[in-house]
């Protein structure tokens, strides 16, 4: 894994203006200037190739990708689309045009941003920041996003004029300006099952074991284990390919609500090599100014803390990291029943808006916040404006059901700038490779393909992932329900819990940047938010660490 | 006995409220009854539900589903006879195929309240055999402690209401006692509880109808913001 920061100018303009970025080995070929800042490989502009390309467990038709011939190959034969795994490239394919791209899923991320005439693009904010081209303004609406879904979906980042390739996507940068196209799709699904439920099921079942080949480091397998599903069966399918795995979970101390018996039970089936580790509040909070400026755009998931010090922990053992994400976006994870049934006490579902308001509710963040929580000539700036994104997803035809255009959604969405995008930024500083094989390409494809009653089956989410490791398990596992990595935010942060002070303090800090009302901070910080379900904890946790983040970036609005 | 606001009260001040300032943004006005379009009965036909809260009157339905608590809970919330769905036929012959089902039943404390989780356990035509239903309250216990809101009954005694306490020949208490973020809280933690002693215990269905109903809704102290804990986004 690496990082990279590359400048682009147009055939006709000078190149004296590349700036250099980090540790940079900045090469000028032609007419354009490329600076690149290795984190573990190096990444070089290669002369003869125009190409500079960073990937993981690629591969093409069964073979892994090893160089970058065979990148050069195949992209000359049109064969991106073709690609399995992780990789962020760009590739000057004639004197004048460069083309972008990153994988189908969003393993990688590469942003970008015009100035002038010409385009400047890296593998991380900081990096495209540091080229001193930029200010570092906020986005209005991509704050409000962030609010509503604790990340920032879509193209756009918190930073104006800053932008994300979106996975799957090729941006052509010529003398004509840019234009992006998509070089992959999700499946659509309509109509009948054609396979029996048995065929299903052993298709996923081979698909899920092609998937952790693909990701198979040398040695002993080490992987993240909450003691669900997702993490459960990444670790027995690990098991079965592996006589070594190492497994860990994360504990935030006894006095709070734990997985710990689940994920305990399935390390000894499994028979791995068990960790525990356990992390204090003051600890996990400590630790939110490094890993917030590892990201880049900010991730308001209190695991964030959480992960990133699982991966440092890991970085001395291992390059890989195995996890279970990406189960809920592809088999049906639990939005899909609460939106189902928000769907059926619509009184006008078809209504413009209607579904999609209620999406964001279901995130279950600042959405419902927003009016009171922000400056008021904030939020009329941004007002009716959230919802537009998704509406293209809702109104598919590609779908005939709403499971199916919700899972859509979620893998897009969520999978790609919440689910990877964190897995792939907070390893990164520690040389750690996430293996995420519930999120392979060819999984997501076949699970699409899958009938959408097979995946949500009664009340039964993920019926299809769980029938298809049912063997692998014991069945207190395989058919226990949805909990989640719980973390305590609510005991933390409210009044006389350990990191209520704290927080209260951090959170005036964002007085200095004019975004929210004082007396709505005030309401969160008193606990006295009001009505059902306030979630106090996880929208102080948010707010926390756009704070960090605006701090990390210097951030103005 | 304390005063009560009746309803053509309470909408004129409302009335009043508007014309001075604007319609509450929040105000819950009683629903037209739901049609479902046919895609989306094709889709609640091919999943399920594993509890429903069952309400005695609208009113109440429609507070539930206005603070979003099916959602937060993915239950069905509706009355007995099915509203606020316009078609209940196809949601009703569902309903008869889930023999898991937990129906958690909210009414009054009256004679045709506590009346309601009876007609549900023996004569709604929806309901299986195996289905459990649980009665929330408010019951002639609840009643008990809430003597400060008691009003009097306006239809008389049926011939056998004689099994319920004398007092219900005479008195009710209506649910709107209760302070609304308290109810949902209560109501939310029971279905959770559930939940929780479901998951852990294949006894829990001939445990559970004992005292815990009562330990939720029974309380002496009707202030307090109610319970706040909150989960994660749904995944």
């Amino acid at each position: 894994m690496a990082s990279l920061s590359l400048l682009w100018k147009k055939q006709s303009d000078r190149p004296e203006q590349v700036k250099r970025v980090g540790r940079v080995r900045p090469r000028i070929a032609g007419s354009w200037g490329i600076s690149i800042a290795p984190i573990r490989d190096c990444l070089f502009l290669n002369p003869e190739t125009s190409l500079v390309v960073e990937w993981e467990q690629c591969w093409l038709d069964d073979q892994a990708i090893v160089s970058e011939a065979q990148w050069l190959g195949l992209l000359k034969a049109g064969r991106l689309a073709d690609v399995l795994g992780a990789f962020a490239l760009a590739w000057r394919q004639t004197p004048e045009s460069l083309l972008l791209a990153t994988d189908a899923l969003g393993e990688r991320s590469l942003f970008y941003a015009q100035h002038g005439p010409g385009l400047v693009f890296a593998s991380s904010l900081e990096l495209l920041l540091k080229s001193g081209l930029f200010e570092s303004r906020l986005q209005p609406l991509a704050l409000a996003r962030y609010l509503t879904y604790a990340y920032v979906p879509g193209q756009e980042t918190l930073f104006k004029g800053l932008l994300e390739l979106e996975p799957g996507c090729l941006l052509r940068v010529s003398d004509s300006g840019l234009q992006k196209t998509a070089y992959w799709h999700l499946p659509g699904y309509q109509g009948a099952p054609v396979k029996t439920e048995t065929e299903y099921k052993q298709d996923l079942r081979l698909g899920l074991v092609r998937a952790m080949h693909r990701r198979l480091p040398d040695g002993a397998i080490h992987a993240s284990l909450s003691g669900g599903i997702d993490s459960s069966l990444v670790v027995a399918l690990a098991k079965q390919l592996r006589p070594e795995v190492y497994t860990y979970s994360l504990s935030f101390g006894d006095a709070y609500r734990h997985e710990l018996p689940f994920s305990q039970a399935v390390a000894e089936h499994c028979q791995t090599q068990h960790q525990v580790l356990t992390f204090a509040p003051q600890e996990i909070l400590a630790n939110l100014d490094r890993a917030m400026a590892c990201l880049g755009n900010p991730i308001g998931d209190p695991l964030t803390v959480p992960n990133f010090l699982l991966f440092q922990e890991v970085s001395s053992r291992s390059s890989v990291l195995f996890n279970g994400e990406g189960g809920d976006p592809n088999f049906g994870g639990p939005k899909n029943l609460a939106m189902l049934l928000a769907d059926l006490y619509s009184q006008e579902p078809e209504a413009k808006g209607v579904l999609e308001q209620i999406y964001l509710h279901s995130y279950r963040k600042c959405f419902s916040d927003l009016a009171e929580m922000l400056r008021p000539q904030l939020w009329q700036a941004i007002k009716g404006q959230l919802a537009a994104e998704l509406s293209p997803w809702f109104r598919s035809d590609a779908y005939d059901s709403l499971i199916n255009r919700l899972m859509a959604i979620n893998v897009i969405f969520k999978g790609s700038h919440h689910i990877l995008y964190k897995v792939n930024h907070l390893s990164e500083p520690f040389g750690v490779s996430p293996a995420s094989p519930l999120f392979d390409r060819e999984l997501t494809e076949l699970a699409f393909g899958i009938p959408p009653e097979l995946k949500l089956k009664g009340v039964c989410e993920k019926y299809i992932l769980k029938e298809a490791v049912r063997d692998l398990l014991p069945d207190s596992i395989i058919d226990r329900p949805k909990s989640g990595m719980m973390v305590p935010v609510e005991h933390w942060f409210k009044p006389g819990g350990p990191l209520h002070k704290l927080a209260k303090k951090r959170l005036a800090q964002l007085e200095h940047w004019d975004i929210f009302e004082p007396a709505y901070l005030k309401r969160l910080m008193k606990w006295e938010l009001g009505g059902y379900q306030p979630r106090h904890g996880a929208k102080v946790w948010i707010l926390l660490a756009l704070e960090s983040w605006l701090r990390a970036y210097d951030a103005k609005l | 006995m304390a005063p009560f606001l009746v309803n053509h009260e309470l909408d004129k001040y409302i009335q009043l409220w508007t014309y001075a300032h604007q319609k509450p943004q929040s105000l819950i006005i009683p629903g037209e009854k739901l049609a479902i379009e046919a895609s989306r009965l094709k889709e609640l036909n091919q999943y399920a539900v594993d509890k429903i809260l069952v309400c005695e009157r609208p009113e109440m339905v429609d507070f539930f589903v206005a603070n979003r608590f099916h959602m937060e809970q993915k239950c069905l919330v509706m009355t007995a006879g099915g509203y606020p769905f316009q078609e209940t036929d196809l949601l009703f012959e569902k309903l008869r195929g889930l023999a898991k089902l937990a129906i958690f039943v909210l009414h009054d404390a009256s004679l045709k309240g506590v009346k309601l989780p009876v007609y549900l356990r023996k004569q709604a035509p929806w309901v299986s055999k195996q289905a459990q239903v649980i009665d929330l309250g408010l019951s002639a216990e609840h009643a008990s402690k809430l003597e400060d809101y008691w009003h009097h009954q306006t239809s008389p005694a049926a011939p056998d209401d004689t099994d319920y306490p004398e007092w219900l020949q005479h008195y009710k208490v209506h649910l709107a006692v209760i302070p609304p973020l308290q109810l949902l809280n209560r109501v939310g933690r029971m279905l959770n509880m559930y939940a929780q002693q479901r998951d852990a215990s294949s006894s829990f269905e001939s445990s559970f109808e004992t005292d815990d109903a009562l330990a939720v809704l029974a309380w002496s102290n009707l202030g307090g913001a109610g319970d706040n804990d909150g989960d994660g986004d749904f995944g």
